[in-house]
Protein backbone atom coordinates (compact mmCIF):
# COMPACT_ATOMS: atom_id res chain seq x y z
CA UNK A 1 0.00 0.00 0.00
CA UNK A 2 1.44 3.37 -0.93
CA UNK A 3 1.59 6.34 1.39
CA UNK A 4 -1.46 8.01 -0.12
CA UNK A 5 -3.98 5.22 0.58
CA UNK A 6 -2.33 4.77 3.97
CA UNK A 7 -2.97 8.42 4.75
CA UNK A 8 -6.51 8.06 3.51
CA UNK A 9 -7.02 5.07 5.80
CA UNK A 10 -5.53 6.98 8.74
CA UNK A 11 -7.93 9.85 8.18
CA UNK A 12 -10.87 7.48 7.81
CA UNK A 13 -10.01 5.55 10.97
CA UNK A 14 -9.45 8.66 13.08
CA UNK A 15 -12.80 10.01 11.94
CA UNK A 16 -14.83 6.86 12.39
CA UNK A 17 -13.09 5.32 15.41
CA UNK A 18 -15.45 6.79 18.05
CA UNK A 19 -18.56 5.66 16.20
CA UNK A 20 -17.29 2.12 15.73
CA UNK A 21 -16.19 1.82 19.36
CA UNK A 22 -19.64 3.02 20.43
CA UNK A 23 -21.29 0.43 18.22
CA UNK A 24 -19.00 -2.29 19.59
CA UNK A 25 -19.64 -1.09 23.11
CA UNK A 26 -23.37 -1.31 22.52
CA UNK A 27 -22.94 -4.86 21.26
CA UNK A 28 -20.51 -6.07 23.91
CA UNK A 29 -21.16 -3.93 26.97
CA UNK A 30 -17.44 -3.99 27.67
CA UNK A 31 -15.16 -1.11 26.79
CA UNK A 32 -12.02 -3.22 26.61
CA UNK A 33 -13.57 -5.70 24.24
CA UNK A 34 -15.25 -2.90 22.30
CA UNK A 35 -11.94 -1.25 21.50
CA UNK A 36 -10.43 -4.63 20.62
CA UNK A 37 -13.31 -5.45 18.30
CA UNK A 38 -13.20 -2.03 16.65
CA UNK A 39 -9.46 -2.20 16.19
CA UNK A 40 -9.74 -5.68 14.66
CA UNK A 41 -12.39 -4.38 12.28
CA UNK A 42 -10.25 -1.47 11.14
CA UNK A 43 -7.27 -3.81 10.73
CA UNK A 44 -9.31 -6.00 8.42
CA UNK A 45 -10.50 -2.96 6.52
CA UNK A 46 -6.89 -1.89 6.06
CA UNK A 47 -5.97 -5.38 4.82
CA UNK A 48 -8.54 -4.94 2.01
CA UNK A 49 -8.40 -1.17 1.76
CA UNK A 50 -8.15 -1.07 -2.04
CA UNK A 51 -11.32 -3.11 -2.45
CA UNK A 52 -13.06 -1.28 0.40
CA UNK A 53 -12.36 2.10 -1.22
CA UNK A 54 -13.58 0.95 -4.59
CA UNK A 55 -16.82 -0.32 -3.03
CA UNK A 56 -17.45 3.27 -2.00
CA UNK A 57 -18.85 2.79 1.51
CA UNK A 58 -16.02 1.98 3.92
CA UNK A 59 -18.20 2.90 6.87
CA UNK A 60 -20.69 0.14 6.11
CA UNK A 61 -17.84 -2.29 5.55
CA UNK A 62 -16.24 -1.62 8.92
CA UNK A 63 -19.60 -1.62 10.68
CA UNK A 64 -20.35 -5.04 9.27
CA UNK A 65 -17.00 -6.36 10.44
CA UNK A 66 -17.62 -4.96 13.91
CA UNK A 67 -20.89 -6.87 14.06
CA UNK A 68 -19.30 -10.05 12.69
CA UNK A 69 -16.27 -9.76 14.96
CA UNK A 70 -18.54 -9.44 17.95
CA UNK A 71 -20.46 -12.55 16.89
CA UNK A 72 -17.25 -14.47 16.35
CA UNK A 73 -15.74 -13.30 19.63
CA UNK A 74 -18.85 -14.19 21.57
CA UNK A 75 -18.69 -17.74 20.21
CA UNK A 76 -14.98 -17.96 20.91
CA UNK A 77 -15.28 -16.70 24.48
CA UNK A 78 -18.19 -18.97 25.25
CA UNK A 79 -16.33 -22.03 23.98
CA UNK A 80 -13.17 -21.08 25.81
CA UNK A 81 -15.12 -20.83 29.01
CA UNK A 82 -16.96 -24.09 28.41
CA UNK A 83 -13.76 -25.98 27.78
CA UNK A 84 -11.85 -24.53 30.66
CA UNK A 85 -12.98 -27.18 33.07
CA UNK A 86 -13.27 -24.53 35.73
CA UNK A 87 -16.36 -24.11 37.86
CA UNK A 88 -18.67 -21.26 36.94
CA UNK A 89 -17.11 -17.99 37.90
CA UNK A 90 -18.67 -15.35 40.04
CA UNK A 91 -19.49 -12.86 37.33
CA UNK A 92 -21.15 -9.51 37.44
CA UNK A 93 -23.68 -8.44 34.88
CA UNK A 94 -20.85 -8.34 32.39
CA UNK A 95 -17.13 -8.34 32.15
CA UNK A 96 -16.56 -4.69 32.80
CA UNK A 97 -14.98 -3.98 36.10
CA UNK A 98 -16.62 -1.75 38.59
CA UNK A 99 -13.65 0.51 38.40
CA UNK A 100 -13.67 1.06 34.70
CA UNK A 101 -12.52 4.54 33.96
CA UNK A 102 -15.34 6.98 33.70
CA UNK A 103 -17.54 4.22 32.41
CA UNK A 104 -20.66 5.13 30.57
CA UNK A 105 -22.09 2.07 32.27
CA UNK A 106 -22.19 4.08 35.46
CA UNK A 107 -24.11 6.86 33.83
CA UNK A 108 -26.76 5.15 31.81
CA UNK A 109 -29.73 3.12 32.89
CA UNK A 110 -30.27 1.93 29.35
CA UNK A 111 -26.79 0.47 29.15
CA UNK A 112 -27.33 -1.22 32.50
CA UNK A 113 -30.51 -2.68 31.16
CA UNK A 114 -28.82 -3.92 27.99
CA UNK A 115 -26.49 -5.98 30.13
CA UNK A 116 -29.23 -8.24 31.30
CA UNK A 117 -29.90 -9.22 27.69
CA UNK A 118 -28.12 -12.07 25.98
CA UNK A 119 -25.60 -11.17 23.27
CA UNK A 120 -27.99 -11.79 20.39
CA UNK A 121 -30.86 -9.86 21.96
CA UNK A 122 -28.51 -7.01 22.74
CA UNK A 123 -27.27 -7.01 19.17
CA UNK A 124 -30.84 -6.96 17.85
CA UNK A 125 -31.71 -3.99 20.07
CA UNK A 126 -28.63 -2.03 19.06
CA UNK A 127 -28.98 -2.72 15.35
CA UNK A 128 -32.75 -2.27 15.17
CA UNK A 129 -33.27 0.59 17.55
CA UNK A 130 -30.00 2.48 17.49
CA UNK A 131 -28.74 1.96 13.96
CA UNK A 132 -32.33 1.83 12.73
CA UNK A 133 -31.74 -1.21 10.58
CA UNK A 134 -34.71 -3.02 9.10
CA UNK A 135 -35.56 -6.55 10.19
CA UNK A 136 -34.09 -7.90 6.99
CA UNK A 137 -30.88 -5.90 7.38
CA UNK A 138 -30.57 -6.98 11.00
CA UNK A 139 -31.16 -10.61 10.08
CA UNK A 140 -28.50 -10.41 7.38
CA UNK A 141 -26.04 -8.76 9.75
CA UNK A 142 -26.59 -11.37 12.44
CA UNK A 143 -26.80 -14.28 10.03
CA UNK A 144 -30.22 -15.36 11.20
CA UNK A 145 -33.79 -15.30 9.93
CA UNK A 146 -36.13 -12.33 10.16
CA UNK A 147 -38.31 -14.52 12.38
CA UNK A 148 -35.45 -14.82 14.82
CA UNK A 149 -34.94 -11.06 14.75
CA UNK A 150 -38.63 -10.54 15.54
CA UNK A 151 -38.68 -13.02 18.38
CA UNK A 152 -35.41 -11.81 19.84
CA UNK A 153 -36.53 -8.19 19.63
CA UNK A 154 -39.83 -9.03 21.24
CA UNK A 155 -38.15 -10.84 24.14
CA UNK A 156 -35.57 -8.10 24.52
CA UNK A 157 -38.22 -5.40 24.69
CA UNK A 158 -40.19 -7.43 27.21
CA UNK A 159 -37.09 -7.64 29.37
CA UNK A 160 -36.36 -3.95 28.97
CA UNK A 161 -39.93 -3.09 29.90
CA UNK A 162 -39.41 -4.93 33.17
CA UNK A 163 -36.46 -2.67 33.84
CA UNK A 164 -38.62 0.37 33.06
CA UNK A 165 -36.39 1.39 30.22
CA UNK A 166 -39.22 1.17 27.73
CA UNK A 167 -42.00 1.32 30.26
CA UNK A 168 -45.22 2.60 28.84
CA UNK A 169 -44.14 2.11 25.28
CA UNK A 170 -46.53 -0.08 23.41
CA UNK A 171 -44.03 -0.83 20.72
CA UNK A 172 -43.47 -4.28 19.40
CA UNK A 173 -40.80 -5.85 17.31
CA UNK A 174 -42.14 -4.26 14.16
CA UNK B 1 -39.48 3.09 20.14
CA UNK B 2 -38.19 6.60 19.56
CA UNK B 3 -37.66 6.96 23.31
CA UNK B 4 -35.51 3.85 23.38
CA UNK B 5 -33.59 5.10 20.36
CA UNK B 6 -32.97 8.43 22.03
CA UNK B 7 -31.87 6.75 25.25
CA UNK B 8 -29.51 4.49 23.36
CA UNK B 9 -28.17 7.38 21.33
CA UNK B 10 -27.59 9.51 24.40
CA UNK B 11 -25.93 6.68 26.31
CA UNK B 12 -23.68 5.51 23.51
CA UNK B 13 -22.66 9.02 22.53
CA UNK B 14 -21.48 9.46 26.09
CA UNK B 15 -18.94 6.70 25.47
CA UNK B 16 -15.60 8.41 25.01
CA UNK B 17 -13.08 6.10 23.37
CA UNK B 18 -9.37 6.73 23.61
CA UNK B 19 -7.30 7.89 20.68
CA UNK B 20 -7.64 5.79 17.55
CA UNK B 21 -4.82 3.20 17.48
CA UNK B 22 -4.22 3.81 13.80
CA UNK B 23 -0.68 2.51 13.52
CA UNK B 24 -1.54 -0.65 15.46
CA UNK B 25 -4.49 -1.30 13.13
CA UNK B 26 -2.22 -0.83 10.12
CA UNK B 27 0.32 -3.24 11.59
CA UNK B 28 -2.35 -5.83 12.20
CA UNK B 29 -3.84 -5.23 8.76
CA UNK B 30 -0.48 -5.93 7.18
CA UNK B 31 -0.24 -9.17 9.19
CA UNK B 32 -3.68 -10.19 7.89
CA UNK B 33 -2.58 -9.56 4.31
CA UNK B 34 0.57 -11.56 4.93
CA UNK B 35 -1.49 -14.47 6.28
CA UNK B 36 -3.81 -14.39 3.28
CA UNK B 37 -0.89 -14.55 0.90
CA UNK B 38 0.69 -17.33 2.92
CA UNK B 39 -2.59 -19.26 2.86
CA UNK B 40 -2.81 -18.90 -0.90
CA UNK B 41 0.75 -20.11 -1.17
CA UNK B 42 0.09 -23.03 1.19
CA UNK B 43 -3.01 -24.18 -0.63
CA UNK B 44 -1.20 -23.98 -3.96
CA UNK B 45 1.56 -26.18 -2.60
CA UNK B 46 -0.71 -28.60 -0.83
CA UNK B 47 -3.05 -29.09 -3.77
CA UNK B 48 -6.67 -29.98 -3.43
CA UNK B 49 -6.29 -32.76 -0.89
CA UNK B 50 -4.73 -32.11 2.46
CA UNK B 51 -3.95 -35.07 4.65
CA UNK B 52 -3.93 -34.52 8.38
CA UNK B 53 -0.67 -35.63 9.92
CA UNK B 54 -0.90 -37.42 13.23
CA UNK B 55 2.70 -38.22 13.93
CA UNK B 56 5.55 -36.33 15.44
CA UNK B 57 6.28 -34.85 18.84
CA UNK B 58 4.11 -33.10 19.62
CA UNK B 59 1.96 -33.09 16.49
CA UNK B 60 -1.17 -31.28 15.51
CA UNK B 61 -3.78 -33.21 13.63
CA UNK B 62 -4.49 -30.10 11.68
CA UNK B 63 -4.86 -29.41 8.00
CA UNK B 64 -4.21 -26.27 6.05
CA UNK B 65 -7.85 -25.29 5.85
CA UNK B 66 -9.24 -22.55 8.07
CA UNK B 67 -10.15 -23.80 11.53
CA UNK B 68 -13.76 -24.89 11.96
CA UNK B 69 -16.08 -22.64 13.88
CA UNK B 70 -15.72 -23.36 17.58
CA UNK B 71 -18.41 -25.62 18.98
CA UNK B 72 -19.72 -25.70 22.52
CA UNK B 73 -17.83 -28.17 24.68
CA UNK B 74 -20.60 -30.70 24.89
CA UNK B 75 -20.60 -31.04 21.11
CA UNK B 76 -16.84 -30.91 20.58
CA UNK B 77 -15.33 -34.14 19.35
CA UNK B 78 -13.21 -35.81 21.98
CA UNK B 79 -9.54 -36.17 21.25
CA UNK B 80 -7.25 -38.19 23.40
CA UNK B 81 -3.95 -36.51 24.11
CA UNK B 82 -1.54 -37.15 21.29
CA UNK B 83 0.77 -39.93 22.36
CA UNK B 84 4.20 -38.39 22.44
CA UNK B 85 7.65 -39.76 22.34
CA UNK B 86 10.90 -37.88 22.39
CA UNK B 87 12.15 -36.28 19.24
CA UNK B 88 15.18 -37.76 17.57
CA UNK B 89 18.18 -37.22 19.79
CA UNK B 90 16.44 -37.61 23.17
CA UNK B 91 17.09 -40.29 25.70
CA UNK B 92 14.93 -41.40 28.58
CA UNK B 93 16.81 -41.31 31.85
CA UNK B 94 16.12 -41.29 35.56
CA UNK B 95 15.47 -37.56 35.34
CA UNK B 96 13.12 -37.87 32.37
CA UNK B 97 13.78 -36.96 28.75
CA UNK B 98 17.19 -35.53 27.92
CA UNK B 99 18.09 -33.99 24.58
CA UNK B 100 21.47 -34.96 23.20
CA UNK B 101 21.41 -32.58 20.24
CA UNK B 102 19.49 -29.58 21.55
CA UNK B 103 16.16 -30.44 19.91
CA UNK B 104 13.41 -29.84 22.43
CA UNK B 105 10.36 -30.63 20.34
CA UNK B 106 9.26 -30.93 16.76
CA UNK B 107 6.03 -31.70 15.00
CA UNK B 108 3.68 -30.94 12.19
CA UNK B 109 1.01 -28.41 11.36
CA UNK B 110 -0.90 -29.97 8.49
CA UNK B 111 1.64 -30.60 5.75
CA UNK B 112 4.20 -28.32 7.36
CA UNK B 113 6.66 -28.99 10.11
CA UNK B 114 8.18 -27.05 12.97
CA UNK B 115 11.00 -27.46 15.44
CA UNK B 116 12.25 -25.82 18.64
CA UNK B 117 15.92 -26.41 19.33
CA UNK B 118 18.87 -25.10 21.30
CA UNK B 119 22.39 -24.64 20.11
CA UNK B 120 24.39 -24.03 23.21
CA UNK B 121 22.44 -21.40 25.14
CA UNK B 122 20.74 -19.99 22.03
CA UNK B 123 17.41 -21.30 20.86
CA UNK B 124 15.36 -20.95 17.68
CA UNK B 125 11.87 -21.92 16.65
CA UNK B 126 11.48 -22.67 12.96
CA UNK B 127 8.60 -23.58 10.67
CA UNK B 128 8.74 -25.17 7.23
CA UNK B 129 5.96 -25.24 4.66
CA UNK B 130 6.80 -28.89 3.90
CA UNK B 131 8.42 -31.78 5.69
CA UNK B 132 11.69 -31.52 3.80
CA UNK B 133 13.20 -28.73 5.88
CA UNK B 134 14.23 -25.32 4.59
CA UNK B 135 12.22 -23.54 7.27
CA UNK B 136 12.22 -19.97 8.42
CA UNK B 137 12.82 -18.80 11.97
CA UNK B 138 9.85 -17.56 13.98
CA UNK B 139 12.09 -16.27 16.71
CA UNK B 140 14.60 -17.18 19.33
CA UNK B 141 17.13 -15.82 21.72
CA UNK B 142 20.24 -16.50 23.69
CA UNK B 143 20.83 -16.97 27.36
CA UNK B 144 18.13 -19.53 27.91
CA UNK B 145 14.67 -18.80 29.27
CA UNK B 146 13.74 -17.39 32.65
CA UNK B 147 13.30 -20.01 35.34
CA UNK B 148 9.63 -20.76 36.07
CA UNK B 149 10.21 -19.98 39.73
CA UNK B 150 7.37 -21.35 41.83
CA UNK B 151 5.16 -21.90 38.77
CA UNK B 152 5.09 -25.08 36.68
CA UNK B 153 6.32 -23.21 33.58
CA UNK B 154 7.20 -19.86 32.09
CA UNK B 155 6.39 -19.43 28.40
CA UNK B 156 7.61 -17.25 25.55
CA UNK B 157 5.66 -17.13 22.29
CA UNK B 158 7.01 -16.26 18.85
CA UNK B 159 4.80 -15.52 15.87
CA UNK B 160 5.01 -14.50 12.23
CA UNK B 161 1.30 -13.73 12.12
CA UNK B 162 0.48 -17.15 10.65
CA UNK B 163 2.12 -19.56 13.04
CA UNK B 164 2.81 -19.26 16.74
CA UNK B 165 5.50 -21.26 18.49
CA UNK B 166 5.85 -21.31 22.24
CA UNK B 167 8.86 -22.43 24.21
CA UNK B 168 8.68 -22.78 27.97
CA UNK B 169 10.95 -23.59 30.85
CA UNK B 170 9.42 -26.30 33.04
CA UNK B 171 9.75 -26.80 36.78
CA UNK B 172 11.49 -29.87 38.18
CA UNK B 173 8.26 -31.33 39.57
CA UNK B 174 6.35 -31.33 36.28
CA UNK B 175 5.69 -34.78 34.83
CA UNK B 176 3.97 -33.54 31.66
CA UNK B 177 1.57 -30.90 30.37
CA UNK B 178 -1.70 -31.33 28.51
CA UNK B 179 -2.43 -28.42 26.20
CA UNK B 180 -6.04 -28.06 25.05
CA UNK B 181 -7.16 -25.90 22.15
CA UNK B 182 -10.69 -24.55 22.01
CA UNK B 183 -11.50 -26.88 19.11
CA UNK B 184 -10.86 -29.86 21.37
CA UNK B 185 -7.43 -30.87 20.11
CA UNK B 186 -4.94 -31.76 22.79
CA UNK B 187 -1.19 -32.12 22.93
CA UNK B 188 0.78 -33.97 25.54
CA UNK B 189 4.04 -32.18 26.22
CA UNK B 190 6.83 -33.96 28.06
CA UNK B 191 9.64 -31.71 29.31
CA UNK B 192 13.03 -32.33 27.74
CA UNK B 193 16.25 -31.42 29.54
CA UNK B 194 19.02 -29.47 27.88
CA UNK B 195 22.08 -28.26 29.77
CA UNK B 196 20.40 -28.76 33.14
CA UNK B 197 17.11 -26.95 32.35
CA UNK B 198 13.81 -28.55 31.37
CA UNK B 199 11.83 -27.22 28.40
CA UNK B 200 8.64 -27.85 26.46
CA UNK B 201 7.54 -26.37 23.16
CA UNK B 202 4.61 -26.43 20.79
CA UNK B 203 3.48 -24.66 17.65
CA UNK B 204 0.17 -24.15 15.91
CA UNK B 205 -1.69 -21.85 13.56
CA UNK B 206 -2.12 -18.38 15.04
CA UNK B 207 -5.84 -18.74 14.34
CA UNK B 208 -6.15 -21.48 16.96
CA UNK B 209 -6.96 -20.47 20.51
CA UNK B 210 -5.60 -22.19 23.58
CA UNK B 211 -8.28 -23.08 26.13
CA UNK B 212 -5.91 -24.23 28.88
CA UNK B 213 -2.69 -25.94 29.73
CA UNK B 214 -2.60 -28.33 32.67
CA UNK B 215 0.60 -29.34 34.42
CA UNK B 216 0.61 -32.81 35.91
CA UNK B 217 2.89 -32.68 38.91
CA UNK B 218 5.03 -35.10 40.84
CA UNK B 219 8.44 -35.45 39.24
CA UNK B 220 10.07 -36.15 35.89
CA UNK B 221 8.92 -39.78 35.97
CA UNK B 222 6.24 -39.71 38.66
CA UNK B 223 2.71 -38.32 38.38
CA UNK B 224 1.33 -37.65 41.86
CA UNK B 225 -2.11 -36.77 40.57
CA UNK B 226 -1.75 -33.12 41.55
CA UNK B 227 -2.41 -30.58 38.83
CA UNK B 228 -2.15 -26.88 38.11
CA UNK B 229 -3.92 -25.21 35.22
CA UNK B 230 -3.22 -21.99 33.35
CA UNK B 231 -5.94 -20.40 31.24
CA UNK B 232 -4.40 -17.77 28.99
CA UNK B 233 -5.87 -14.43 28.04
CA UNK B 234 -6.49 -14.52 24.29
CA UNK B 235 -6.83 -11.19 22.52
CA UNK B 236 -7.19 -10.83 18.76
CA UNK B 237 -3.91 -10.45 16.96
CA UNK B 238 -1.86 -11.16 20.07
CA UNK B 239 -0.20 -14.34 21.29
CA UNK B 240 -1.77 -16.04 24.32
CA UNK B 241 -0.88 -14.36 27.59
CA UNK B 242 -0.18 -16.65 30.56
CA UNK B 243 -0.42 -15.35 34.11
CA UNK B 244 -1.31 -17.42 37.15
CA UNK B 245 -1.56 -21.19 37.54
CA UNK B 246 -4.73 -22.33 39.29
CA UNK B 247 -4.58 -25.23 41.71
CA UNK B 248 -7.39 -27.30 43.21
CA UNK B 249 -9.59 -25.22 45.47
CA UNK B 250 -8.08 -21.92 44.40
CA UNK B 251 -10.74 -19.31 43.64
CA UNK B 252 -10.92 -18.21 40.03
CA UNK B 253 -10.55 -14.42 39.75
CA UNK B 254 -13.66 -12.70 38.39
CA UNK B 255 -13.58 -11.31 34.88
CA UNK B 256 -13.19 -7.58 34.65
CA UNK B 257 -11.62 -5.01 32.37
CA UNK B 258 -10.58 -1.46 32.97
CA UNK B 259 -8.78 1.18 30.95
CA UNK B 260 -6.28 3.66 32.27
CA UNK B 261 -5.18 6.55 30.10
CA UNK B 262 -2.69 9.34 30.37
CA UNK B 263 -0.26 11.49 28.46
CA UNK B 264 3.49 11.59 28.46
CA UNK B 265 4.70 14.77 26.83
CA UNK B 266 2.78 15.08 23.58
CA UNK B 267 1.98 11.37 23.43
CA UNK B 268 -1.07 9.73 24.89
CA UNK B 269 -0.95 6.24 26.32
CA UNK B 270 -3.64 3.72 27.05
CA UNK B 271 -3.25 0.71 29.29
CA UNK B 272 -6.00 -1.91 29.42
CA UNK B 273 -6.03 -4.24 32.39
CA UNK B 274 -7.83 -7.58 32.29
CA UNK B 275 -8.64 -9.73 35.28
CA UNK B 276 -9.89 -13.27 34.80
CA UNK B 277 -8.82 -16.89 35.13
CA UNK B 278 -5.42 -15.85 33.76
CA UNK B 279 -4.91 -13.58 36.76
CA UNK B 280 -4.15 -9.98 35.84
CA UNK B 281 -2.76 -8.95 32.47
CA UNK B 282 -2.12 -5.62 30.81
CA UNK B 283 -1.81 -4.42 27.25
CA UNK B 284 -0.90 -0.94 26.12
CA UNK B 285 -1.19 1.06 22.96
CA UNK B 286 2.52 0.74 22.28
CA UNK B 287 2.32 -3.00 21.65
CA UNK B 288 3.44 -3.80 25.17
CA UNK B 289 1.82 -6.42 27.34
CA UNK B 290 2.44 -8.46 30.44
CA UNK B 291 0.80 -10.54 33.13
CA UNK B 292 1.26 -10.74 36.87
CA UNK B 293 2.29 -14.16 38.06
CA UNK B 294 0.61 -13.71 41.43
CA UNK B 295 -3.08 -14.10 42.13
CA UNK B 296 -5.07 -10.88 42.58
CA UNK B 297 -3.00 -8.66 44.74
CA UNK B 298 -3.23 -8.52 48.45
CA UNK B 299 -0.11 -6.40 48.44
CA UNK B 300 1.11 -3.73 46.09
CA UNK B 301 3.79 -4.44 43.53
CA UNK B 302 5.30 -2.49 40.68
CA UNK B 303 6.66 -4.80 38.01
CA UNK B 304 8.44 -2.12 36.00
CA UNK B 305 8.07 -2.44 32.31
CA UNK B 306 9.96 -0.59 29.65
CA UNK B 307 8.59 0.03 26.19
CA UNK B 308 11.36 0.69 23.68
CA UNK B 309 11.27 3.98 21.85
CA UNK B 310 8.68 5.43 24.14
CA UNK B 311 8.41 6.86 27.58
CA UNK B 312 8.53 3.98 30.00
CA UNK B 313 5.11 2.67 30.90
CA UNK B 314 4.82 1.14 34.33
CA UNK B 315 1.83 -0.87 35.42
CA UNK B 316 1.04 -3.12 38.33
CA UNK B 317 -1.36 -4.40 40.95
CA UNK B 318 -2.36 -2.86 44.24
CA UNK B 319 -4.17 -4.14 47.29
CA UNK B 320 -7.94 -3.46 47.34
CA UNK B 321 -7.59 -0.84 50.09
CA UNK B 322 -5.15 1.27 48.09
CA UNK B 323 -6.56 4.52 46.75
CA UNK B 324 -3.44 5.99 45.19
CA UNK B 325 0.31 5.67 45.06
CA UNK B 326 2.87 8.36 45.71
CA UNK B 327 5.77 7.62 43.40
CA UNK B 328 9.07 9.32 44.09
CA UNK B 329 11.45 9.59 41.15
CA UNK B 330 15.22 9.61 41.29
CA UNK B 331 15.22 13.30 40.30
CA UNK B 332 13.26 14.09 43.46
CA UNK B 333 9.91 14.72 41.80
CA UNK B 334 6.79 12.89 43.00
CA UNK B 335 3.72 11.67 41.19
CA UNK B 336 0.29 10.82 42.59
CA UNK B 337 -0.98 7.76 40.73
CA UNK B 338 -4.63 6.80 41.26
CA UNK B 339 -5.43 3.10 41.64
CA UNK B 340 -8.33 1.87 39.51
CA UNK B 341 -10.67 -0.90 40.59
CA UNK B 342 -10.45 -4.09 38.57
CA UNK B 343 -12.68 -6.93 39.75
CA UNK B 344 -11.55 -7.77 43.26
CA UNK B 345 -8.30 -5.83 43.16
CA UNK B 346 -6.79 -2.49 42.13
CA UNK B 347 -4.43 -1.73 39.28
CA UNK B 348 -2.48 1.34 38.28
CA UNK B 349 -0.38 2.62 35.44
CA UNK B 350 1.85 5.60 34.86
CA UNK B 351 4.44 6.79 32.38
CA UNK B 352 7.98 7.91 32.97
CA UNK B 353 9.79 10.28 30.69
CA UNK B 354 13.01 9.19 29.11
CA UNK B 355 15.71 9.05 31.78
CA UNK B 356 13.30 9.01 34.70
CA UNK B 357 13.28 6.08 37.10
CA UNK B 358 11.32 5.25 40.22
CA UNK B 359 13.17 5.52 43.49
CA UNK B 360 10.42 4.75 45.97
CA UNK B 361 6.66 4.35 46.11
CA UNK B 362 4.08 4.52 48.89
CA UNK B 363 0.57 3.10 48.65
CA UNK B 364 -2.08 5.12 50.51
CA UNK B 365 -5.74 4.62 51.34
CA UNK B 366 -8.52 7.14 50.79
CA UNK B 367 -7.58 9.07 53.92
CA UNK B 368 -3.98 9.42 52.82
CA UNK B 369 -2.75 6.91 55.35
CA UNK B 370 0.31 5.03 54.06
CA UNK B 371 -0.39 1.31 53.78
CA UNK B 372 2.82 -0.03 52.34
CA UNK B 373 5.87 1.17 50.50
CA UNK B 374 8.77 -0.11 48.51
CA UNK B 375 11.63 0.80 46.25
CA UNK B 376 12.84 -0.23 42.83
Amino acid sequence: MTAEPDDEFREFMRGRWPAMVRLAYGLTGDMGYAEDVAQAAFARAYASWGRVRRAGDPDAYVRRIVINENRRRFRKRRVAEDLSGEPPEPRGPDATGPGSAPGPEERSAVLDALRVLGPRQRAVVVLRYWLDMSEAETAAALNCSTGTVKSQASRALATLRKTAIVEGVEGDAR
Amino acid sequence: MSELREDLDRALRAVAPGAAPVEEAIRRGKAIRFRRRAAVFASAVAGAVVVAVAVGYPALTRDAAPPPAPQPAQHAPHHDPVVTDGPAGTERGAQGMVSSDGVIAEGHIGAGSWQAAFSGRCFTTTVSPGTSGGGSALGGGCGGLPSPGADPADFQTFSDGTTEATLGSAAADVTYFVLTFTDGQQLKLIPVSWQGMRYVAWAGPASMTIASITAHLGGPTFDSGQQATAIPLSLPGKPPMFGIWLRAGQPVPPRATTIITGTAGAQSWVVTAYEGPWGTCWTDNRDGSGCATAAPATTTAIPARSVPGYAKLVYGQAAPAVSYLVVTLTDGRTMHVPAAALGDEKVFAFALASGQTVKRWTACDTTGKPLTSGGL
